[in-house]
Order: structure tokens, then sequence, then C-alpha cells
């Protein structure tokens, strides 16, 4: 455990958070030519960014070129770019197109980026705002792994009554319930660009609510209990797995069950663990949410380690 | 030992009767309150629904919170350590905490029946099945956070404060299911997935608070 | 409130800057507990 605190874990650590901290500001957002389609036949948007690579040279008509472009799904379009560009078969361009119906074509209005690094997938209506599923999503995660630790360590105090499980447990929740008032947070600040209010009480926000009322009722407990810390880290255990039997249900099952605002709900696609093997946005989304996912996950076990060694010297320094 | 203490815990009851006057007192007043604080008012079946769990929750969280408590105050819980089981303890007290909690839903539907005309259900099957299944529910919570909070020193306050989070998915089917049984009156459909939510929570909660019993019950 | 509106990449950088601000802040004053504790022992 004491890796935790190693300056190589740190190291890696930098390094994983460089690199979020360059997907999150550094890249362009490139969708597809559906999204085009789609978002300008709901009257959303006019123009969209499209990441697509180049597939045949241009063909050209009077001042613009024509080109045909593959996009991440394989669409293969024809799309019109302005005489001054120079592209070249297998150039990745990440371009605002527009659509029009009558002709068959894409306009590019302008090219953001060619040969870019790493793009940023788009969220259909989301835009620049959907950089905020880089905290919010991965936060959420984690903070389900930390109260799962935080179970696993109550059931091993109760099994093996060694108080260092116990610290453990409570390190474990104190992270959990962090981040999942973080996740919160992000995700009313993100409710309010998107949808208009902070606060909508709608399935999603309710069921987090709750539990970070469970969590709260945790720590609750374990202050106003009046016993010995042995005791009171039994009675805290036991109440911590009683709080573990709805986390799942809270996080998961009620919020896919019922209709609600927030993608993922019934009648909706949740674009990030749902269960069929396909979702519509960009496969690179995956890769992005889960490499932020391993940050914060080696960003819980670090602090977690920390937390456990507080809460241990200062339980020898009292006895 | 289960029977014993199931059997002194009811003779108990039938002497003096507080837990259950507790009870239907709480529930009379609180539809008194109702009453008194929207007169004639018309009420949708949601709101209807909404004040019945909350009565029947809140009144559970009232006259069940003595089973353990008063353990401790009379001093018997130690005998009880020394002399029973765990498990027989917990059925016994869980069984208990049951019983008062259906005769807490029998007085609540026939108050809420008597008192409020827009207290109307349509599917009398349904609405008994889920009435059941929230019950269970109820007590089961209540019965094993009340064993947490015997020996905290708040117990007034905390109970609710850690029962009722617990509860919340119950809380969504329970009233959920109640206003579907009061609008249609084949509600299958529409129930099905709380009842489902229902049975699953009953039993999650049911197994855990025995498994995990023993150990807030021993020294 | 409307330049944020309009500029959205801005309210993801103050959300980003925030958070990580935050959470080193917690993780300073954490090791910082630690190693007095640790210097006390």
């Amino acid at each position: 455990m004491k890796f935790f605190r190693s300056t190589l874990y740190h190291l890696l650590l930098g390094a994983l958070f460089a690199v979020s901290v360059f997907i999150c500001f550094a890249t362009p957002i490139g969708g597809s030519f559906t999204d085009v389609v789609t978002l300008k036949m709901n009257n959303v948007a006019n123009v969209t960014p499209v990441k697509a690579t180049i597939t045949t040279t241009s063909y050209d008509s009077v001042a613009k070129k024509f080109y045909n472009a593959k996009d991440i799904y394989g669409n293969e379009k024809r799309i019109l770019v302005d005489r001054s560009q120079d592209l070249k078969i297998g150039d990745v361009i990440v371009a605002d197109c527009s659509y029009l119906p009558s002709e068959n074509y894409f306009d590019v209005v302008r090219i953001e980026r060619i040969n870019p690094a790493i793009t940023f997938p788009l969220i259909q209506g989301l835009g620049e705002l959907g950089r905020n599923m880089l905290f919010h999503v991965p936060m959420s995660f984690v903070a389900f792994i930390a109260f799962l630790f935080a179970t696993i360590y109550s059931i091993l105090y109760l099994r093996k009554r060694k108080m260092e499980y116990d610290f453990k447990a409570r390190a474990s929740s104190a992270i959990g319930f962090m981040f999942t008032f973080l996740a919160t947070v992000t995700g009313s600040i993100w409710a309010r660009f998107s949808w208009g209010t902070f606060w909508n009480w709608d399935p999603r926000e309710t069921s987090i609510f709750i539990l970070l009322l469970i969590y709260i009722a945790y720590f609750l407990l374990r202050s106003l209990l009046e016993e010995g810390e042995e005791k009171k880290a039994r009675i805290a255990a036991v109440y911590n797995i009683i709080a573990f039997v709805t986390v799942p249900f809270l996080m998961f099952v009620l919020p896919r069950i019922t209709q609600s605002l927030h993608p993922g709900s019934s009648g909706t696609e949740a674009p990030v663990i749902n269960l069929s093997g396909k979702t519509h946005t960009d496969p690179i989304l995956s890769y992005i949410l889960w490499a932020n996912v391993l940050l914060f996950t080696l960003l819980f076990l670090w602090i977690k380690e920390l937390y456990t060694i507080v809460l241990r010297k200062e339980f020898s320094a009292n006895d | 030992m289960l029977s014993p203490i199931l059997r002194k815990d009811i003779r108990i009851e039938l002497r003096s009767r507080f837990g259950v006057s507790a009870v239907v007192m709480f529930l009379l007043v609180t539809v008194t309150t109702i009453l008194f604080s929207a007169p004639g008012e018309q009420m949708s079946s949601s709101i209807m629904s909404a004040l019945f769990w909350i009565s029947l929750f809140f009144g559970a969280l009232t006259g069940l919170a003595r089973s353990f408590i008063s353990e401790e105050e009379r001093g018997t819980s130690f005998l009880l350590r020394l002399y029973a089981e765990p498990e027989d303890v917990f059925w016994g007290k869980y069984l208990f905490n049951l019983l008062l909690v259906f005769s807490l839903a029998i007085c609540a539907v026939i108050f809420f029946a008597f008192f409020f005309r827009d207290f109307v259900v349509r599917d009398v099957g349904m609405f008994a099945l889920q009435l059941i299944l929230g019950a269970i529910g109820t007590s089961s919570t209540v019965t094993i956070v009340s064993a947490l909070v015997a020996r905290a020193s708040q117990k007034g306050a905390l109970l609710p404060v850690l029962a009722l989070p617990v509860m919340l998915p119950l809380v969504i089917a329970t009233t959920d299911a109640t206003r579907i049984t009061m609008e249609v009156a084949s509600s299958w459909n529409g129930v099905r997935g709380d009842i489902l939510i229902l049975f699953s929570f009953d039993v999650a909660v049911t197994l855990v608070s025995y498994v995990l019993f023993q150990f807030i019950w021993q020294e | 409130m409307d330049f944020l509106q309009n500029h959205p990449l801005y309210v993801v950088g103050i959300i980003a800057t925030v958070i990580w601000l935050g959470i080193f802040t917690f993780l300073m004053r954490l090791d910082r507990r630690v190693r007095k504790l640790e210097n006390m022992k």
C-alpha cells in the first residue's frame, strides 16, 4: 500500500492527468455526417463539426473542390471545400459542415484542423459542453467503486475485527461521498446550461440525492453513537452493508426504468454503459471515458491511502 | 426460543397495548391533521397515495422503535443476550414488528377509506398485494435499523434519518403502485414493475438483516 | 451568465479548474497532516 505514495505512482498519475487535460481542452470536436443531417432535420444546428478522412482526390467545379470523405462510421459522402485548401488522400480533417438536402453533398464552411492527434467525439445537441462528460461520468463511476470498496472493507471488518479495515471503510465512504457530491454539482451546472435549471427533481437527480442522504446518515451514525471505538465500527459496518444494498438499484436500475431528461433513461440510449453492444456515439468516447475513470480511480486509491494513515495515527494517538 | 420471544412480546403488548394504541392514535392524529390542513380539497390519486404511505412510514417508525429500545431501557437486553440465540431474537422481533405493521396498515386503510372520499381503490387484489409487500419491507428495514440505533444517544432523531433513505426505493415503488391501483381496475401491467421492485427489496433487506443481526447483537 | 451561455468551453474550463484545484488542495492538506503526524511519532 506504500506504493500509492511512491514517486512512480505520482508520476503515473501526473502523466494521466496531463493527458486528460489535453483531451479536455486541446482537442477539436468531431462528429459524423449522420450527426449533421440529424441536427439539421431537428432544427438544432445548421453547422456541425465532422471528422472525416479524405478518400478521393478533388474533382472540381469553379471555385470549390469536391472530395469524397469517409467519417468514423464508414459513411462516405461528398464534401465541398474551398479552392484554397489542398487536401490529399488519407488526410483527416475536422471541419464544420452544413448539409443541403437538395444537392447531395456537405458544404465545408470551415476547416478546423487537419490531421489532429485526437478528436473529441460529438454528442448531439451538446457541442462544447460535451467535454463535461470527462468529469461527470468518471466521477460518478469511481464513486460507485469507492462505495463498493467501503462495503468490502466493512464485510472484512466484521469477519476479521481488525480496526485497519474500519479505517479503510470510513476513508472509502468519505471519498465516495465526495465524488458523488462533485458528480451531482457538475451534473447540475451542466443541466443549467443544457436544460435551463440547476435542479429538476427528475428520477436520476432524485436517486443521487437519496444516495447522498444515505451516506450522510452513515457519518451521522458514526458521530452520534456513544460507544467504544470497536462497537461504533461494528454498527457502522453493518449500516454500510445495508446501505450498499440500495446503491446499485439507485445508481443503475432506477434511472434506466423511469422516464427522465438524463441520457440513458427509458426511451433513450445510454451512451456509456448499456446492454446492446453498439452505441451511436464515437467509439473514441469509450477510450477517453475509461482513461478518465482510471485517473480518478488512481486518485481515489491515493487519497484513501492518505486518509487511512491519518485515521490510524489519530486512533493510536488517542490510546 | 423463537416463539417464546414472539409470544412474550405479544403478551406484553396485549397487556398494556402501548404499541398498538400509540400507532392507532398516531394514524388518527395524522389523518385529522391532513383533514384540517386541506379541508374539502379534492385530492388526486397520487396525492392520496403519497399521504397514505407517509402516514404509514412514520407510523411504523414511531411504533416499531420500541422493539429494541425498550429492551435497552428496561435492562432486559442483557438477559436476552445470555439466553437466546441471535437468530431467535432476530426472527422474534422481526415477526412481532411485522404483525404491528400489518395492523398499522389495516388501520390506515380503514381510516383513509372512512375519512377521505377520494381514497377509492379500484384494483383491490393488487392493492392488497403491494400493501403486504410494502409492509414487509418497512418492518424489516425499521427492525434492523432500530437494532442499530438502540445503542445511540439521539435515538429518536436518528431512526428516521437512517431508515428513510434506505427505504426510499420502497417509497417510490409503493406510492406508484398504490396510485395505479386506485386509478385502474385491472392494473397488473402497470404495477408489475413495482411489485418486482418490492419483492426484491423485501427479500434483499430481510436476508441482509438476518445475516448482519448477529454482529450488532453480540457484545 | 450570457457570456457563459455563449461560450460553453469556458463553462467546462471553470468546472475543470475548480475540481482539480479542489482535489489538489485537499491532497496537499492531507499530506501535510500525515507528515505532521509522522514527525510527531
